[in-house]
């Protein structure tokens, strides 16, 4: 058969196909990385990004209040790893910072300085916050798990468990309800427990014997609380409207000089026009006589002296913005984190302490969920 | 190797295409395709964007799914977390749910997540696979803003008599791969039936880049650190699928048949890679029962035909998430949700060849969705029973019309209408119009044109899952242009054929979910984005013979797909007004390469996706981006006639080259891994 121009021109396109297609199987290649800056400011403001569920993205940044620098990814810059899944907490203790990632079940350790892993405690059911009883105990909170840990943060390793009133509850009780959370200390040895998920208990925790000596009703799912200068522990009670419109937010208060009486505030007032209440992330003022929550999108501050519960915001977070935590730092200014949507980086709004001036705002990694304050001259 | 495979390929392709040859006679031991085109566009496919997947592609072997066939046969992107994991499709950039699904006509996309699951979908059950590409898929349905796979069996080239196939796969990871076929054909009865099983544990080795192994002395420094050697976790599978086909034939104008395709499916959801749970059980299981069943009468008259359909489908899941706590002795779950998912519908289709000129085709459709989901985690707090996520059900109607026209030989013109009703709720016309023309006859070179809009109805979740549901949401509105050009050629030792393709399309009213009101816990679906799906197919296919016993036969796919949110930004900070969609890849790519010689056949298989972003914002960072891979398959197949039986052995080598990579952040993928078949005929 005869060539013709038309199979030529098909041959040869052909053969670029293919040519084309084998030469690239060798060229795979990495994703470019960002580099960091060096900084060299002492006080420090840690962010702790959850990252998405499932998605394993926590990520650790380090924002500089002075310079307004910021270093981002500092765990993975550190230690050639990544955080993990839905980091939950971060605390500071000495020049040691702790850290629980919720769904990779892990407790780091690692070096204030360096950001470089010191030690970790591993396969531990969904940590959510620890509570250092001494140097050589601390109690760890979990998600899905009736108990509450006991480990050595010397060893990094697990000596005990406390069993709550949920350890009893019989066989096909749902999970949600096995979940405990912030741990507020309160005077003779002896440590508060907020049970949130579907729950409406704070526990009494005795941490010389290591058991529950009490369980205190309080609203239904309480999932922050403090205490003021007076010693009386505020606590925030989310409720659960979605499910019934009737169980709406709530504060209450216990008293640890009247036996861990327990007596509802009032219920948080409502924002018209929302779908759900969100009410959250109680933190107490420095001087333990007012306290910041969330309810929504913005912020507000509650005198331990007031009488009824703020229905006018101390911040009015601005539109399309959304405070998913809140922090106050050592001098007083607020931080507020925003998750914008859940899937890309989240951002700070630093706030003065009077809530009137917006001094900064910076981007973190996804979806900002904790602070630690921290200063390396201390 | 791989250079040699490369090199050795590429020179076996160059001398095949170089080398001319006058004829040749047919008389291979495998059945190797008949080099020829169709010179005749029917009036039915005017105007229509289509790609057929090779039967040879969909039999490459028997473990392969539905999602792996189209990794390696088509343009589209396949995200996928492994064999025998979730596996769903990214067609022109658009979201698994934007691809409309369907196998003979029954919908696999689910009422309540909206996608199909193609690992669910063995490939031994499909014995015509099309994708009909964005416009083109409103003939079938609306919703495919992407476009639709129209998945099909056929009974039509069943031998006479009876027979027996028997396949045995053994791979690595303790893979077992069966296939079990018998079919008969007399004068008026065929029938066909097929089970499929498949077993793995998955559970493959790597080393774990994303955790460190810590030793500690006795002040309890760190004294050495290292990455473990993990085994991939909670990865195994069991899957069972039976289907019985009926056909009966009592003159040449009626056609009854009755196909039937239950499955049984269990499947641990692999676990992330940073999970640091060692010994306690995880469990995060996926059991699914399903029963697919339609039943059809088709007329054949002289210029017309009527097919008339009543299918049902009920699909029963069950998701658990948890783990035990060694303390108690108990599991502690997160999730125990159960569905129950029903679908049932009537559908006729009347094709009548009004002259030769004029085909009238038209369908009308009516159905009912049902859909049952409860989460036993959740307490009814008020008579402690388990809460209803979702308790609904949904009618739905669907009108078809379209007027075929082909005033001349060259020239084709195809307007279309569809119109849909979906609860108490009628969309707006859905209007398409499809053009060709046959520019340069030796070559069949058509160009061909579509326009049309297209609307999305939310799903049953998006509409009432409680909490979050959004029942005032509005369906997602397309609108899309397609241009492009096709071409055939063939002489009796060569043939190529292929198509480009650029299409437009402009989305609306994007559903994404999002905490409600600021609020964390709860999440609602709203209608937020507007996207912009642009970019270019191409394909190009073809075979050449060197002489009786010897053929090489190839096939690639490209695809660039940018997909970018146009927002409005939600946030005065959102980053992603401008991006990429997540997990979306720019460039797709895959090749096949088949060299056939009398009883041997060798099958080189090619898939490359570009870097997907998992952030909305497209920041480039470690967990931000899914690194671009080329993945290679490679099988060797040989053919022993063992008269009465014909048998063949098949040694499959996936991963060639061993390339560690992902598709999900977080979920390692094998490596080089191996799996044998025997096939049995008689």
């Amino acid at each position: 058969m005869k060539t013709t121009k038309l199979n030529l021109f098909a041959k040869g396109l052909a053969s670029f196909a293919l040519i084309l297609s084998f030469a690239l199987v060798g060229c795979n290649s990495d994703p470019d990385m960002p580099n960091g800056d060096e900084i060299t400011d002492t006080q420090q403001v840690f962010v702790l990004n959850s990252g998405g569920n499932g998605k394993a993205n926590a990520s650790l940044d380090v924002y500089f209040p002075a310079s307004k620098k910021q270093a981002f990814g500092v765990f993975r810059a550190a230690n050639n790893i990544g955080l993990g899944d839905t980091a939950q907490s971060i605390q500071v203790r000495g020049d040691g910072i702790w850290i629980c990632v919720n769904s990779s079940q892990v407790i780091y350790h690692i070096d204030a300085k360096t950001h470089k892993i010191l030690g970790q405690i591993k396969d531990i059911s969904k940590p959510r916050h620890i509570y250092f009883v001494s140097d050589t105990k601390a109690y760890v909170s979990h998600f899905e798990d009736p108990n509450i840990t006991i480990i050595n943060p010397k060893t990094y390793q697990k000596i005990g468990t406390i069993e709550t009133f949920m350890t009893k509850l019989p066989a096909g009780t749902p999970a949600d309800n096995f979940s405990t959370e912030m741990f507020v200390e309160v005077p003779g040895g002896k440590v508060l427990v907020n049970c949130w998920s579907y729950q409406e208990s704070v526990l009494l925790i005795d941490t010389a014997t290591d058991k529950v000596e009490k369980t205190i009703k309080v609203g239904m799912q309480p999932n922050s609380m403090a205490m003021d200068k007076n010693g009386l522990v505020w606590v925030i009670c989310g409720g659960m409207t979605w499910a019934d419109p009737e169980m709406t937010p709530s504060i209450y208060t216990i008293d640890p000089k009247e036996d861990y009486k327990a007596a509802k505030f009032g219920d948080v007032p409502e924002i018209e026009g929302l779908l759900y209440q969100d009410v959250k992330n109680l933190v107490m003022n420095r001087d333990g006589e007012s306290f910041l929550f969330s309810n929504n999108s913005h912020i507000y501050k509650m005198s331990i002296t007031d009488k009824v519960i703020p229905s006018e915001p101390f911040i009015m977070i601005p539109r399309d913005h959304f405070a998913y935590t809140l922090a106050i730092a050592p001098n007083g200014e607020i931080y507020v984190g925003d998750a914008i949507d859940y899937r890309q980086e989240g951002t700070i709004i630093r706030y003065s302490a009077d809530g009137k001036s917006r001094l900064d705002q910076f981007y973190t990694g996804v979806i900002p969920a904790g602070f630690a304050f921290y200063d390396s001259k201390m | 190797m791989r250079s040699i495979l490369t090199v050795v390929l590429t020179l076996l392709c160059i001398h095949a295409i170089a080398e001319e040859r006058d004829s040749i006679a047919v008389a291979q031991r495998y059945a190797l395709p008949e080099l020829s085109v169709t010179s005749y566009r029917p009036l039915s496919q005017i105007g229509v964007m289509k790609s057929e997947l090779d039967t040879l592609v969909l039999r490459d072997n028997i473990a392969l799914s539905l999602g792996d066939v189209l990794t390696y046969g088509s343009g589209i992107f396949v995200k996928e977390q492994g064999r025998g994991a979730l596996s769903t499709v990214s067609f022109r950039g658009t979201s698994a749910s934007h691809t409309q699904v369907s196998w003979n006509s029954i919908p696999l996309n689910s009422p309540t997540l909206g996608f199909t699951d193609f690992s669910m979908i063995p490939s031994y059950f499909v014995d015509d696979a099309m994708l009909l590409h964005g416009s083109s898929s409103i003939s079938e349905s609306s919703g495919g803003l992407g476009g639709a796979v129209i998945l099909a069996t056929d009974l039509r080239r069943l031998p006479e008599g009876n027979k027996f196939t028997f396949v045995q796969g053994v791979g690595s990871y303790s893979t077992f791969d069966e296939f079990l076929k018998y079919t008969f054909r007399s004068e008026k009865w065929r029938s066909s039936t097929r089970f499929v099983a498949s077993l793995g544990r998955n559970n493959f080795y790597f080393i774990n880049n994303e955790k460190w192994e810590l030793e500690y002395d006795d002040k309890g420094n760190i004294s050495r650190q290292y990455h473990p050697r993990e085994q991939n976790r909670n990865a195994s599978y069991r899957d069972f699928h039976l289907l019985q086909e009926l056909e009966y034939q009592p003159s040449p104008n009626h056609t009854w048949r009755l196909v039937a395709w239950g499955t049984h499916s269990w499947r641990q959801l692999p676990l992330l890679a940073v999970i640091f749970s060692n010994d306690r059980k995880l469990i995060n299981d996926n059991t699914s029962n399903s029963i697919r069943a339609a039943l059809s009468h088709r007329f054949q008259g002289a210029d017309w035909t009527l097919e008339s359909k009543l299918a049902h489908s009920t699909n029963r899941v069950a998701y658990d998430n948890g783990s035990e706590i060694p303390s108690l002795g108990r599991t502690s779950y997160t999730y125990r949700t159960r569905s129950l998912l029903h679908h049932t519908f009537l559908e006729e289709r009347l094709k009548w060849f009004a002259s030769p000129k004029w085909l009238i085709d038209a369908s009308l459709k009516a159905g009912l969705q049902q859909a049952y989901t409860s989460d036993l985690q959740k307490l009814n707090l008020d008579d402690g029973t388990y809460g209803a996520s979702l308790s609904n059900h949904r009618v739905e109607a669907s009108a078809y019309l379209s007027a075929k026209y082909s005033p001349s030989d060259r020239l084709g013109i195809a307007p279309a209408i569809r119109l849909d009703l979906y609860g108490k709720k009628i969309a707006p016309i859905i209007p398409a119009i499809y053009l060709d023309y046959l520019l340069y006859k030796p070559a069949n070179i058509y160009l061909k044109a579509s326009v049309s809009r297209n609307y999305h109805h939310p799903t049953l979740n998006d509409l009432y899952y409680f909490p979050g549901g959004n029942p005032d949401l509005r369906p997602e509105q397309g609108f899309s242009y397609d241009i492009g050009a096709t071409f055939d050629y063939a002489t009796p030792d060569w043939k190529l054929g292929g198509g480009v393709n650029w299409f437009d399309s402009h989305i609306k009213d994007w559903i994404i979910w999002l905490p409600a009101s600021g609020t964390t816990s709860i999440w609602t679906p709203l209608n937020l984005h507007k996207v912009h799906a642009y970019g270019v197919e191409a394909n190009l296919q073809g075979a050449y013979r060197f002489n009786e016993l010897t053929q090489v036969d190839f096939q690639t796919n490209f695809a660039w797909t940018p997909s970018i949110n146009k927002g409005p930004q939600l946030h005065p900070r959102d980053q992603s007004v401008g991006k990429q969609l997540v997990y979306v890849p720019k460039i797709s790519l895959s090749a096949i390469a088949r060299i056939t010689h009398d009883t041997w056949r060798m099958t080189y298989k090619l898939a490359h996706y570009s870097k997907r972003y998992t952030l909305t914002s497209n920041q480039v960072t470690p967990a931000g981006v899914v690194s671009p891979y080329y993945m290679s398959d490679i099988s060797i197949e040989k053919l022993i006639k063992l008269r009465p039986i014909d048998l063949s052995v098949k040694l499959a080598v996936k991963n060639l080259f061993n390339h560690k990579y992902q598709t999900v952040i977080g979920y390692p993928m094998p490596g080089t891994n191996f799996e044998l078949f025997i096939t049995i005929e008689y």
